[in-house]
């Protein structure tokens, strides 16, 4: 049909400007990693000295280690618990499970600020104090809701027929869940790891208040250095980030399958 | 629906309980104990800490009502959410249908994971970027001016729609794919089934499609709806002077002033109203459904 | 200040201006008053910094009161209210004010000495300071060791160090610094260091207010009040 057809290339056209939307800023600000000027100022002059006095600078360095080290463990962690969950509050029935599913909105819903102060005064109250471990005990907590409501999302498109003709055929729960639930809502699973993977990483208020002058993430030191003067070494070290993680995504692309092909 | 729900769902809280208490119980810890002990000070004069004077009072409160200010800044950032969250889905769902249902394979899974890429990359240096794009003889204006005939002023920066330019850019992610996740399990041979027995394009987008990706629609209105009702940071660099919003004042309580009560106290406000709207809008949706 | 029924609670560091600054392209001689941020020429090019007690203090001197002992809290919320037309932004760090200069966004704000200077003779950014003739706030950094503290020699070499010339010296022409609160620190300067002579000038020293300590109620009143003026400015 014709009318499909340019339906359909309409469509492609929309998503490319929805990326250039996406990525007009992200294109900035590569650009102006290598601006001489450290205020962003035009016409641009051309340099590499940012990447050079990166390289130079421990402190951003290791920071971004912490960083990602942080955000992988509270990927793996927030994404097996939160579809687990998920699981358990798509697949029973019982009282007080709308109050469950309410309490997954107060940590999305009051201002991170208030999040970050309550959790460093209890933290210090039971001993945990700042730190790396406190950090990450922040960030499993603020990506848990993310990935239920995610998670959720997808289920909520599962036939439970499935689940059930399953059992009927023999199966036992684990087999279920492993070769019937799992594959349909991996499309799900994988989208909530990449939420929780961007809350962490993105994350700095809370970190703010939980970090320790040793041990800080990139966002914390991104907003020192913009207290002090900013310089496009942050820039620099963004659009790494970018083009390292941008890779990597096309390169895993390449072998699995994201889509949840049917 | 109701069937379904009898056939998958078991009963019990005993059998999910296994499933369940790992995540809450971290969520617990870390968060619900914390936020009590706020709820607590919320309802004192001072804090209790460095030995002061402290009182229980619901004073806190009280100021919220007491001062139209409060309120009036609560209905401005209500009504930015309920904006943001609006473009976000005019934006955001015809994306994740194209992705969905038009986009086949490898280029699919690619522009998947490009969408959210933008995530990894700092929230300030974002705005910042934008700062750039927007401003008086920035990179919209210098663009446009080169390639319209006639001259025009473009200056968006620290405005409202400059705030809700860059909210709209941090969230619209969100929509798109907690919509793909259901539109994509849609089956295909219901659209067709519904195209042969004579439905228009827009008949089966009414009945058929928007129906069955409603959870995706609703996931992601309310992912993007309650943080942006108590954002701070996009309305202060991209607002100006009009980048005042109930979120900004209650950082400044807790940064300023040091009133962590009142602070508290007005981000207990905030989180019931929207509690009270999610609780309100979920069934409707689901009915318009 | 520091000095309170006898007893030594503090030794001053270093003290600054919450003064005037402008973009040098906007002006063909710098204003000496404060007027001028009321100018309708300069309507969109002002700012000002998101910070209520600052705000408060600057509305006092514009209406000519003592920032410490604020009678006609009216005057002030009048002359700030009759500003907000002007203002393109509130400002919060230093890096935004040099920002806006640099892409000439701005004419005139409020900004602070230590910074002001650092831009002109480090960034080569073209920003001068203003102190107007109606006065300016001041404000003094001081080093205090808590009570019951573990390690109070340790405490007490750091601040030796953090008030020595020499470190001082390096400071201000390595990073670019407010000004010493040890004379000594501040003779060891150049002849025409910005920190020596302007700071230093006894012109100067007749126009400025030392901020005193401000109170929780008078924080939270000023809040309330610079707050309003945001809300009511849309």
């Amino acid at each position: 049909m014709a009318t499909t057809r340019i339906l359909e290339w309409v469509g492609r056209i929309y998503i490319v400007l929805l990326l250039a939307f996406l990525y007009l800023p992200i294109i900035i600000m590569a650009l102006m990693s290598f601006n001489a000027s450290p205020f962003y100022q035009l016409p641009l002059e051309w340099t590499t000295d940012w990447y050079a006095s990166l390289w130079q600078n421990d402190q951003l360095i290791a920071a971004t280690w912490n960083s990602i080290e942080i955000a992988v463990i509270t990927t793996i962690i927030s994404t097996v618990l939160g579809s687990m969950a998920s699981l358990a509050l798509y697949r029973y029935e019982f009282r007080g499970k709308k109050f469950l599913q309410a309490l997954l909105f107060p940590p999305i819903a009051i201002p991170w600020l208030i999040t970050g102060t309550a959790m460093l005064i209890f933290f210090f109250g039971i001993g945990i104090g700042r730190g790396l471990v406190a950090i990450l005990l922040g960030h499993v907590a603020l990506a848990l809701p993310y990935v239920i409501v995610v998670v959720s999302a997808r289920l909520q498109t599962f036939a439970p027929e499935l689940e059930e003709a399953a059992r009927s055929l023999g199966a036992n729960q684990w087999q279920v869940t492993n070769r019937v639930t799992l594959p349909w809502i991996m499309p799900g699973v994988i989208a909530g790891g990449l939420f929780a993977f961007a809350v962490s990483f993105d994350q700095f208020v809370v970190s703010y208040f939980l970090s320790t002058p040793g041990q800080t993430t990139l966002p914390v030191e991104i907003y020192a250095a913009i207290r002090k003067g900013f310089t496009p070494e942050i820039n620099a070290v963004s659009t790494i980030i970018i083009v390292v993680s941008m890779a990597l995504m096309l390169l895993t692309a390449r072998f699995f399958k994201f889509g949840g092909e049917k | 629906m109701a069937e379904q729900l009898a056939i998958g769902s078991r009963r019990g809280l005993k059998p999910a309980l296994p499933l369940l208490l790992p995540a809450y119980l971290w969520l617990t810890v870390a968060i619900f104990l914390p936020l009590s002990a706020m709820v607590f000070f919320s309802f004192m004069t001072d804090l209790p800490l460095a030995g002061k004077e402290w009182a229980f009072t619901l004073g806190n409160y009280a100021t919220f009502f007491s001062q139209s200010l409060y309120l009036t800044l609560l209905l401005a950032s209500l009504r930015l959410g309920l904006e943001v969250t609006l473009w976000c889905v005019v934006i955001g769902y015809p994306a994740a249908y194209v992705l969905a249902k038009v986009l086949k394979g490898r280029s699919r899974e690619a522009i998947f994971l490009l969408v959210i890429l933008p995530f990894w990359s700092n929230g300030l240096v974002r705005i910042f970027s934008w700062a750039m794009v927007l401003r008086e003889g920035g990179i919209l204006d210098t663009a446009l001016n080169a390639v319209l005939p006639f001259k025009i002023n473009i200056d968006l920066m620290y405005s409202y729609p400059a705030v809700i330019i860059g909210l709209v850019h941090s969230y619209v992610p969100y929509m798109v794919l907690t919509c793909y996740l259901t539109l994509q399990a849609i089956d295909d041979s219901l659209i067709e089934a519904g195209r042969s027995l004579g439905a228009s394009r827009l008949q089966v987008l009414k009945r058929v499609i928007i129906p069955l990706s409603m959870p995706g629609l609703i996931a992601g209105a309310a992912l993007i709806f309650v943080p942006v009702v108590g954002s701070f940071m996009e309305p202060r660099i991209l607002g100006g002077r009009t980048g005042t919003f109930y979120g900004t004042v209650i950082e400044d309580q807790f940064v300023a002033v040091f009133n962590w009560p009142l602070g508290a106290a007005l981000s207990f406000i905030l989180l019931a109203v929207v509690l009270i709207i999610l609780g309100l809008a979920a069934p409707v949706l689901r009915r318009a459904a | 200040m520091l000095n309170h029924d006898g007893k030594v609670y503090g030794v001053p560091w270093v003290w600054g201006l919450t003064a005037l600054a402008i973009n040098e392209k906007s002006f063909d001689k710098p204003p000496t008053s404060i007027a001028e941020m009321w100018d309708p020429a300069h309507k969109g090019r002002v700012v000002i910094r998101d910070d209520a007690v600052e705000a408060v203090q600057f509305g006092a001197i514009a209406s000519g009161q003592n920032i410490n002992d604020i009678k006609d809290m009216d005057a002030v919320k009048t002359k700030l209210t009759s500003l907000m037309p002007q203002i393109k932004t509130f400002w919060s760090s230093e890096n935004d004010w040099n920002q806006m200069v640099a892409s000439n966004q701005i004419d005139i704000g409020t900004y602070w000495s230590g910074s002001a200077d650092r831009a002109k003779t480090h960034f080569k950014l073209p920003v001068s300071l203003v102190i107007p003739q109606e006065g300016a706030v001041a404000w003094l950094d001081a080093f205090s060791i808590p009570a019951g503290s573990k390690n109070v020699a340790g405490a007490e070499a750091f601040i030796n160090y953090m008030i020595d010339p020499k470190f001082y010296v390096e400071w201000v022409t390595k990073v670019g610094a407010p000004v010493s609160a040890n004379t000594k620190a501040v003779e060891a300067l150049p002849e025409d260091a910005f920190n020596r002579k302007v700071m230093g000038s006894p012109e100067v020293a007749k126009r400025i207010q030392f901020q005193a300590p401000v109170t929780d109620e008078q924080r939270e009143k000023y809040l309330a009040l610079w707050q309003e003026l945001k809300v009511n400015v849309k």
